[in-house]
């Protein structure tokens, strides 16, 4: 065994936490002698330490008393995976049935006719006026020179040919080359050790004995297991009238007339509780209001961004309580991610960038408009009171009287979480754009990276850059000042000391802030 | 009770089963409840992290366990049972779900060119929002999408040997197939997951 091949023998034990006192020694033997071994022996423990730390998950709260509440009413219909699998199974079962009795009424009938054209030559060389029955021809032909039915194997028959008749032998193999002419099967004889003929039944034959003489031609086909198409209570691909493919919110009954593409986009951005009613707006996880004729042209045009809207609560029947705009990303690799994982309960549109009008992207703008604009206040207020409280700098740290950033309370904080550090960068007045780990946008889509091109990017591997929009370009130019006086815990990965500003074409500045994941 | 880990433990499992057969309700909810976190973790685990997704699956399985728990014959442990039941759900719903996504792919998804190809090496790493990423826990939550790209079959036998530390007997008797096939299972889940998790594992790639 080459030290590789030991290597790996040990790696497994050590992951397993299994290795003896000496194996430690060799296998740390081995992992000193070659650094990438060392590497692996370093990523295989944190594999396993990061699944570990699953174990402390712990069940909703809700989760059984939901369940068994479910349980109890739901006894007339079965679970839903199982609904599921039905179908599929029922559709083999249906086929191999089908197949077997196509094959059985084949045989069946190829039988009937040979078995007619049997009795017809009995009935001609031994002149008896009643055989019906092979076994009866194979008895009462026995003595005669007409030994036809000599190889059918009837049980009741077998008595019959078991006695001595080995003269028969021979003259069946002419018969049995008409049985075989007419089943397309050859018709097994075996003969044991003192030469008798045993004449076992073949599966073929069998049938003679056991099978209904076939349906007349006229006589309808057997009903076969076919089910009619289940409707999926979690969520239905259906064809909408202009034959698209849409995804169909559960737990209600579909229309005769599927709707139409617009149709479905009015319903699913309403659900969404961002549509901006009563207008062709809507309004993105990023505060773009982006115009709704746009949103199903999902594509993979230059500047395209994606917005994946969630569905929260969507399956299972379920009345759909909530849902959320979840994030927008320039990624396709996102986009077919996000498209993937989740496809039953998220909506993916894509929508060009270069497209938003200026000025409507500010979520505060987008916000307001949606305020203004909601004729259902029920199914608004949630969104609002969000969008309101993500969107306004509600506790700006401002001087009553200069509007200047209040440095006494900004400067020199500490912050325990991440959460704490951008929610603080917010209440600066500044308004969360995205996250990306693309470095021209980060800095300009409108611009194509011009300014990012300006500016050489920092010489360390970043993760990507946080980007924070400033409409008050003084507050902006205060913030690199102010977040390189900002340490704690919840600012460790954000380096504040490489903030740049970037002045946007609409007169907004952009504060950048490299991030690196540890 | 939250987790049966001892001999009372198996006493007290042994007389909820026993009254539960003998119709007592109220012992099968108390089994279930003691269960409900490990099936809950397991679904975690095969559904890659997905609340939403874990406490459907789960939430079917205790439904089922609760009407069909007159075929609990007694023959393997309980959790045995209930572990089994998770998988065989979980594997309906990743078919169910598979046949939904193979019609989402978009025309210029550069998987349909590559036939049912494992996309684990062409994974991009994702671009959670700063908040998850900063929130302590990007780690799990890095491991749990990677996961999605590992076959369901490592996946399962990842989550019941390292994060409901079965041993190898047990998780062959849930999954039904032989013990060497486990282990083997186990070593290739992680390696493989180890190759997925590369850019985020200290000092880049592996050389396997």
């Amino acid at each position: 065994m080459n030290p590789r091949q030991r290597f790996e023998e040990l790696l497994s034990s050590y992951a397993e936490q299994e290795l003896t006192p000496a194996q430690r020694d060799e296998f740390e033997a081995l992992t000193a002698s070659d650094p990438l071994w060392r590497v692996e022996a370093e990523q295989e423990r944190q594999i396993v330490a990061l699944l570990r730390a699953g174990r402390h998950a712990k069940a909703p709260a809700n989760l059984l008393r939901s369940a068994i509440e479910r349980a109890k009413v739901v006894d007339i219909a079965p679970a839903p995976a199982v609904r599921r699998r039905d179908p599929g199974l029922w559709r083999y079962t249906a086929a191999a049935a089908l197949l077997l009795a196509g094959v059985v009424a084949y045989i069946a009938y190829q039988g009937h006719e040979f078995q007619s054209r049997i009795d017809v030559t009995t009935l001609q060389r031994a002149n008896t006026p009643s055989q019906s029955k092979p076994d009866m021809t194979a008895s009462d032909a026995a003595g005669g020179s007409v030994k036809v039915a000599k190889t059918d194997a009837l049980p009741t028959a077998k008595a019959k040919r078991e006695s001595p008749m080995e003269g028969a032998v021979n003259a069946s193999e002419p018969d049995n080359r008409k049985k075989e002419a007419a089943l397309g099967v050859p018709l097994q004889q075996s003969i044991d050790e003192k030469g008798r003929i045993s004449n076992e039944s073949t599966e073929s034959e069998v049938f003679f004995d056991k099978v209904a003489p076939p349906p007349p031609a006229s006589a309808p086909a057997p009903a076969l297991a076919r089910e009619e198409p289940k409707r999926d209570r979690d969520l239905e691909l259906n064809f909408t009238r202009d034959a698209e493919l849409f995804a169909v919110l559960p737990g209600k009954e579909q229309a005769a007339t599927p709707p139409t593409r617009a149709e479905l986009d009015q319903v699913l951005l309403a659900k969404s509780g961002r549509i901006l009613l009563d207008t062709p707006w809507y309004e993105t996880a990023a505060g773009y209001a982006v115009n709704r004729a746009e949103l199903p042209a999902i594509g993979a045009a230059d500047n395209t961004r994606y917005v994946v809207v969630e569905f929260a609560g969507a399956k299972n029947g379920r009345e759909l309580k909530d849902s959320a705009a979840l994030r927008e990303s320039d990624s396709p690799a996102m986009f077919r991610q996000l498209h993937d994982e989740q496809a039953p309960t998220r909506q993916v549109f894509a929508y060009s960038a270069t497209s938003v009008p200026a000025g409507t992207r500010a979520r505060g703008a987008g916000a307001a408009a949606a305020k203004a604009a909601t004729s259902d206040p029920a199914g608004q207020s949630a969104m609002e009171s969000r969008l309101q409280e993500e969107s306004a700098p509600a506790k700006l740290a401002t001087s009553p009287t200069t509007g200047a950033l209040d440095d006494s309370t900004l400067n020199s904080r500490n912050f325990e979480t991440f959460d704490e550090f951008f929610d603080t960068v917010k209440q600066t007045g500044a308004q969360f754009l995205y996250y990306t780990a693309d470095r021209p946008l980060a800095f300009a889509e409108d611009t194509g990276g011009q300014a990012a091109a300006r500016t050489p990017a920092p010489a360390e591997p970043f993760t990507g850059y946080i980007v924070f929009v400033y409409t008050d370009t003084d507050r902006a130019a205060q913030m690199p000042a102010l977040l390189s006086t900002w340490t704690g815990h919840g600012v460790r990965n954000v380096r504040t000391s490489l903030t740049e500003l970037v002045t946007m074409p609409d007169g907004k500045v952009r504060l950048i802030l490299p991030y690196r994941m540890d | 009770m939250s987790e049966l880990t001892g001999q009372p433990e198996e006493e007290w499992e042994r007389d909820r089963i026993t009254r539960a057969r003998a119709g007592d309700q109220q012992a099968l909810e108390d089994l279930l409840a003691a269960h409900q976190d490990r099936i809950f973790r397991t679904s975690l685990g095969i559904v890659a992290g997905n609340q939403e997704e874990a406490f459907e699956l789960a939430q079917e399985v205790l439904i089922s366990a609760f009407r069909h728990f007159a075929q609990f014959r007694g023959e393997s442990r309980f959790s045995t049972w209930l572990y089994r039941m998770t998988v065989n759900f979980a594997k309906n719903r990743a078919v169910a779900h598979g046949r939904r996504r193979a019609r989402f792919v978009p025309i210029d998804d550069p998987r349909t060119d590559q036939g049912d190809q494992p996309r684990t090496r062409e994974f991009q790493a994702e671009t959670p929002s700063p908040r998850e990423r900063a929130a302590g826990n990007e780690m799990m939550t890095l491991l749990h999408q990677r996961m999605e790209n590992l076959p369901e079959e490592f996946r399962s036998v990842l989550i019941l040997r390292y994060v409901e530390d079965r041993s190898y007997e047990e998780i062959a008797d849930i999954l039904g197939v032989p013990l060497g096939t486990i282990k083997s299972r186990i070593n290739r889940g992680r390696a493989e997951l180890r190759l997925l998790m590369a850019d985020v594992l200290p000092q880049g790639g592996t050389q396997t």
